[in-house]
C-alpha cells in the first residue's frame, strides 16, 4: 500500500506536467529529506516510480495511481466548494488531506451525486472530471500511441502541453472523447475529435495520455 | 466613410470563396489548411453602396502563438473594424464555435455565416440556424458558398448597418473570472486582452509589467486547479461550444459514403498509391512540360526573335530587344509548362483533400530531413521546377521548416538541370556518370537536411494537421488557382529576368563578355579546370539553367562538345551547373517567400557548394 506522503509525491510528479522531474523540484513542505527519500524508495520498490540519478519518472502503474489520486482531489474539492460552499483555497487544502483516506467507492458515489445536481451550479471545468463517467476509469492511462486502431479513448492528460497548443484549438483537451482512426507502424495516428479527422506525428501521439473506454 | 469588415474563421471553411464572390477579386481557394497567408483586402459593391472587406488567414483559435494567430489578433486590435463576419463550417459546428466564442468576446458587431450547409446535411446534421442566432444574439446566415447560395444576404446585412454585438458570454471558472476582472480594473484591458494575458499569450498591448503580474495570478490559479489557465479557459470555451452545438443540431441518419480513407491512409495500399501518384505527376509534367517549353521557345524564336533580328535595327537596339525577348522566353518557358501544369495537378490533389493524406503518410520520411509530412510537396515539385516548389513551401507550418525546405528545393535537380545533365553528361560521357551526379546531389541534400534540422533555430513541433474532407474538385476552381500561380510567378520573376537579361545583353554589346572571359580564364582554369568560355556559359545558366548548355554550344562554336572539352571538364561543368546559384526566377521566388536575407544566404551557399565541389572534382578528375 502507499502512504500519504508517497501519494503526494505521485501527485506532484503528475502535476509537474513533464516526464522527468528533478528530485529537488518536488514541492513537499512539511517533510524532511529522509522521509521523502524513504517514501521514494518504497515507490520504486512497488514499481510506481522509475528513478534516474537526479530525476524521477512515473511508470505506467504510477501514472495510473497518480491520476486516481488527482481525481479524488478534484471530486472532493468540487464537493467542498460547490455543495458545502467552502472557500476554494481552504477546500483545496482540505481535499489534499481527505484524498488519501477516502475509499474509491465513496468517491464514485460522490461523483455521481455531483453529476446529478443541476448542471448550471457546477462550474464548467469541473465537469471534465465527471463527464463520461460510465465509460472510463476501468483501464490504465497509457499514451495514445500505444492504443490499437479503432478504440474509443478518453483523454486524461497531455504532456508538454505548451508545445502542443494547437491540440487545444482542435479540442483535444483532458476529458474529451476521441476515436483512434488510424495508426501507422511508426505510431503516426489519425484521430477523430469533434467530428474532424486530425493527423498527428508520433512525437505528438506519444504525449497524449488516454484511457480506453468500453463502448456502451 | 465606408464601413470596414473582416472575414474570420477556421481554415478551409470557405472564407476565400466568399471573399471572391463578394469582391469579385481572385484569391486562392483550397481544401488545404493555411492557404491564405497574408491579409487580403477588397471592396464589396452592392447596389450603390460599398464596404471594404478583409480576408484573414484561417485559424482555429485566437489564443496561441503561431504566426497566423498573432497576425489576426494584432489585426483585430490595431484596425478598428466596424464589423466582423465569422464563417463557420456547419459540418464541424462544435469545433468552429470554439473560435466563434472567442470572436464574440471582441465585442464587435458580428455576422455569422453558417457555410457548407449541404455537406452538413449529407452528413446527417440538421442545424437550426434560428436557434443559434437567438442564443448568440446575432444574425446567422446559412449558406452554401460553392454555389453562391445566400451570399448576397451578407452584403445586404453589412450595409444595413444594424448588426448587433453578440450577447452570449462564456461562463469561465470563477477564479479566471476574478482574475480577468482585476486585470481589467487595474490596467484598463479589454476582456480578451485580460484572458490573453492570463494565458501568457504575447499581445502588443500587454506591457511586460502587466505580463509579469498576470503571470503571478496565473501561477496561483495553476496551483489550485492543477491545470494552467490556458487549459482551463480552453476547457470552458470547448464546453460551451459543445453545449451550444448540441442544442442546435438535430441528427438524421447520414447518407452512406464510401470510406476511401481505409485505402488512402494505411501503410498499404496508401504508400504505393502515394508513390504512384507522385511519380506519375512528375513524369507527366516532365515530359509534357518539356514538350510545351520547347514549343513555346521555338514558336517565340520563329515568330518573334527571328523576325525581330531580321528587321536589321542598329546593333544596340537589336541587342536590347533580343535581351527582352530572351527574358520573356525564359519566363514564359517556365510559367506555362511547369508552374501551370504542376499547379493543375497540385490543385486537384489539394481540392480533393488527398494532399493532407499524403502529408500524413510522408511524415516519417520527412522527419529525417528536419521536415514534417507537409514537406513532401515541395520536395516532389522541385524535380520539375524549383519555382513552384518554393512557392509551395508556404504550406509548411513553421518558418524554420520553410527555410530548410527552400534550401533543399534549391539544391534538388529541377527539369532544366536534368536537361543539362542528360544533354552533356549522359550523351557525351555515359549514363553512369550522369547518374553519379544525381547521387552526389542526393547525398548532399540528405546531409544538408540533417545538418540544417539540427542547427536551425526554432523548436521542432510534431505535425498536427486537420485532414481535409474528401470532395470532388471543381474544374473552374482548379484552373483558376493554377492560373493565379502563373500570374504571381510572372509578376515576381519577370522584372528580375528582364533586368538581368538586358544586363547580359549590354555586356555582350560592349564586348565586356570577351573581357570577362579573358579575365576569368586563368581563375576558372586554375580552380575548376574549365576554360573561360565555359565559365561564361555557366553565368548564362543563371537566366535559365538550360541556357548554360545552349550558350556553351554557341560559345564553343560547335554542338560536338566532346571536341572542345574533355570528359572530365564536361562532368565538372554539369556538376557545377547543377549545384551553383539557382536561376533568377528561383532567386526571385526565394526573396518573396523567405526574405532577402535568406535568399542571399541560400544563393551564396549554393555558389560555394557548386564551386567547392567543382574544385574537388577538378582535383580528382583532371
Amino acid at each position: 500500500m502507499t502512504s500519504v506522503l508517497s501519494e503526494d509525491i505521485l501527485e506532484e510528479i503528475l502535476n509537474s506536467g513533464t516526464d522527468e522531474v528533478l528530485l529537488h523540484v518536488l514541492k513537499l513542505p512539511h517533510h524532511t529529506e529522509t522521509e521523502i527519500e524513504k517514501a521514494l524508495n518504497t515507490l520504486v520498490e512497488h514499481g510506481f516510480v522509475h528513478r534516474g540519478s537526479k530525476t524521477v519518472r512515473l511508470t505506467e502503474k504510477g501514472a495510473e495511481k497518480a491520476a486516481q489520486v488527482a481525481r479524488k482531489h478534484a471530486v472532493l474539492e468540487t464537493f467542498l466548494t460547490d455543495v458545502l460552499g467552502k472557500q476554494p483555497e481552504a477546500a483545496s487544502r482540505e481535499a489534499c488531506i481527505l484524498e488519501h483516506n477516502i475509499s474509491t467507492e465513496t468517491i464514485e458515489r460522490l461523483d455521481n451525486f455531483l453529476d446529478q445536481r443541476k448542471p448550471e451550479t457546477v462550474p464548467l471545468e469541473k465537469t471534465e472530471f465527471t463527464n463520461h463517467n460510465n465509460l472510463t476509469r476501468k483501464n490504465p492511462i497509457i499514451p495514445l500511441s500505444e492504443c490499437p486502431e479503432g478504440s474509443l479513448l478518453h483523454v486524461s492528460m497531455i504532456r508538454c502541453f505548451a508545445k502542443h497548443s494547437r491540440l487545444i484549438d482542435l479540442g483535444v483537451i483532458p476529458g474529451e472523447l476521441i476515436t483512434l482512426r488510424r495508426k501507422l507502424v511508426n505510431n503516426a495516428v489519425v484521430i477523430t475529435v469533434k467530428g474532424c479527422d486530425i493527423a498527428l506525428s508520433p512525437e505528438v501521439s506519444a504525449n497524449i495520455m488516454v484511457e480506453r473506454c468500453e463502448t456502451p | 466613410m465606408t464601413p470596414r469588415a473582416a472575414l474570420i474563421g477556421n481554415p478551409s471553411v470557405g472564407k476565400s470563396l466568399i471573399f471572391n464572390h463578394l469582391t469579385g477579386l481572385g484569391v486562392e481557394v483550397s481544401n488545404y489548411p493555411g492557404t491564405t497567408v497574408g491579409v487580403m483586402h477588397g471592396v464589396v459593391r452592392y447596389g450603390d453602396a460599398e464596404f471594404s472587406l478583409a480576408d484573414l488567414p484561417g485559424i482555429y483559435s485566437l489564443s496561441g502563438d503561431s504566426v497566423e494567430k498573432e497576425m489576426v489578433r494584432e489585426y483585430l486590435l490595431a484596425e478598428d473594424l466596424d464589423l466582423l463576419i465569422a464563417v463557420l463550417d456547419a459540418k464541424h459546428l462544435e469545433r468552429n464555435l470554439y473560435l466563434l466564442l472567442q470572436v464574440a468576446e471582441m465585442k464587435k458587431p458580428l455576422l455569422v455565416i453558417l457555410n457548407m450547409m449541404d455537406e452538413a446535411e449529407a452528413a446527417g446534421k440538421i442545424i437550426d440556424s434560428a436557434s443559434l442566432a437567438k442564443q448568440l444574439g446575432v444574425p446567422v446566415i446559412p449558406s452554401v458558398a460553392t454555389n453562391g447560395k445566400n451570399l448576397d444576404d451578407i452584403a445586404r446585412s453589412v450595409l444595413d448597418g444594424n448588426v448587433p454585438v453578440p450577447t452570449l458570454a462564456i461562463p469561465y471558472d470563477h477564479h479566471i473570472e476574478a482574475a480577468v476582472h482585476s486585470l481589467q480594473k487595474y490596467y484598463g484591458l479589454s476582456q480578451p486582452e485580460a484572458l490573453w494575458a492570463l494565458a501568457s499569450i504575447p499581445v502588443s498591448t500587454i506591457t511586460p509589467e502587466i505580463h509579469e503580474n498576470s503571470l503571478v495570478i496565473a501561477e496561483e490559479i495553476e496551483r489550485r486547479h492543477m491545470m494552467s489557465p490556458e487549459q482551463i479557459i480552453a476547457a470552458n470555451r470547448h464546453n460551451l461550444a459543445k453545449q451550444l452545438a448540441a442544442s442546435v443540431t438535430r441528427t438524421a441518419p447520414p447518407r452512406r459514403r464510401r470510406d476511401f480513407d481505409a485505402l488512402l491512409t494505411r501503410g498499404f495500399p496508401g504508400l504505393p498509391i502515394l508513390a504512384i501518384i507522385m511519380v506519375s505527376i512528375l513524369l507527366i509534367v516532365f515530359t509534357l512540360g518539356g514538350v510545351l517549353e520547347e514549343t513555346i521557345v521555338s514558336l517565340m524564336t520563329t515568330y518573334i526573335a527571328d523576325p525581330f533580328h531580321a528587321l536589321g535595327l542598329d546593333p544596340f537596339a537589336d541587342t536590347l530587344g533580343g535581351a527582352i525577348i530572351l527574358a520573356l522566353m525564359s519566363g514564359l518557358g517556365i510559367a506555362f509548362p511547369y508552374v501551370f501544369l504542376f499547379y493543375l495537378f497540385i490543385s486537384v490533389l489539394e481540392d480533393t483533400g488527398y494532399l493532407t493524406r499524403a502529408a500524413f503518410l510522408a511524415d516519417r520520411g520527412m522527419h529525417k530531413l528536419g521536415l514534417h509530412g507537409q514537406g513532401l510537396i515541395p520536395m516532389v515539385l522541385s524535380f520539375g521546377c524549383s519555382v513552384p516548389a518554393i512557392m509551395s513551401t508556404r504550406l509548411l507550418p513553421t518558418r524554420s521548416e520553410r527555410v530548410i525546405a527552400s534550401v533543399l528545393v534549391t539544391m534538388l535537380p529541377c527539369s532544366a538541370r536534368t536537361v543539362v545533365i542528360s544533354g552533356i553528361v549522359a550523351s557525351f560521357i555515359g549514363f553512369g556518370a550522369a547518374f553519379s551526379i544525381y547521387a552526389i546531389v542526393f547525398v548532399l541534400v540528405f546531409l544538408v537536411g540533417c545538418i540544417l534540422s539540427r542547427i536551425t533555430p526554432g523548436e521542432q513541433y510534431g505535425m498536427i494537421l486537420e485532414m481535409a474532407e474528401l470532395r470532388r474538385p471543381i474544374a473552374s476552381h482548379v484552373v483558376r488557382k493554377a492560373w493565379m500561380r502563373v500570374r504571381e510567378f510572372l509578376y515576381i520573376a519577370m522584372p528580375l529576368l528582364l533586368v538581368s537579361s538586358i544586363f547580359l545583353g549590354l555586356f555582350e554589346y560592349y564586348s565586356l563578355i570577351a573581357m570577362f572571359e579573358e579575365f576569368i580564364d586563368p581563375i576558372s582554369t586554375a580552380v575548376l579546370g574549365l576554360p573561360g568560355f565555359a565559365f561564361t556559359a555557366l553565368m548564362f545558366g543563371i537566366l535559365r539553367k538550360e541556357m548554360a548548355f545552349e550558350t556553351l554550344a554557341v560559345m564553343a562554336g560547335t554542338t560536338d562538345l566532346a571536341a572542345v572539352l574533355s570528359g572530365g571538364q564536361l562532368y565538372i561543368f554539369a556538376l557545377v551547373c547543377a549545384l551553383f546559384i539557382p536561376c533568377i526566377s528561383t532567386i526571385a521566388v526565394l526573396m518573396r517567400e523567405t526574405g532577402v536575407r535568406y535568399a542571399a544566404m541560400i544563393t551564396v551557399f549554393t555558389l560555394c557548394l557548386g564551386i567547392g565541389l567543382g574544385t574537388l572534382a577538378h582535383l580528382i578528375l583532371l
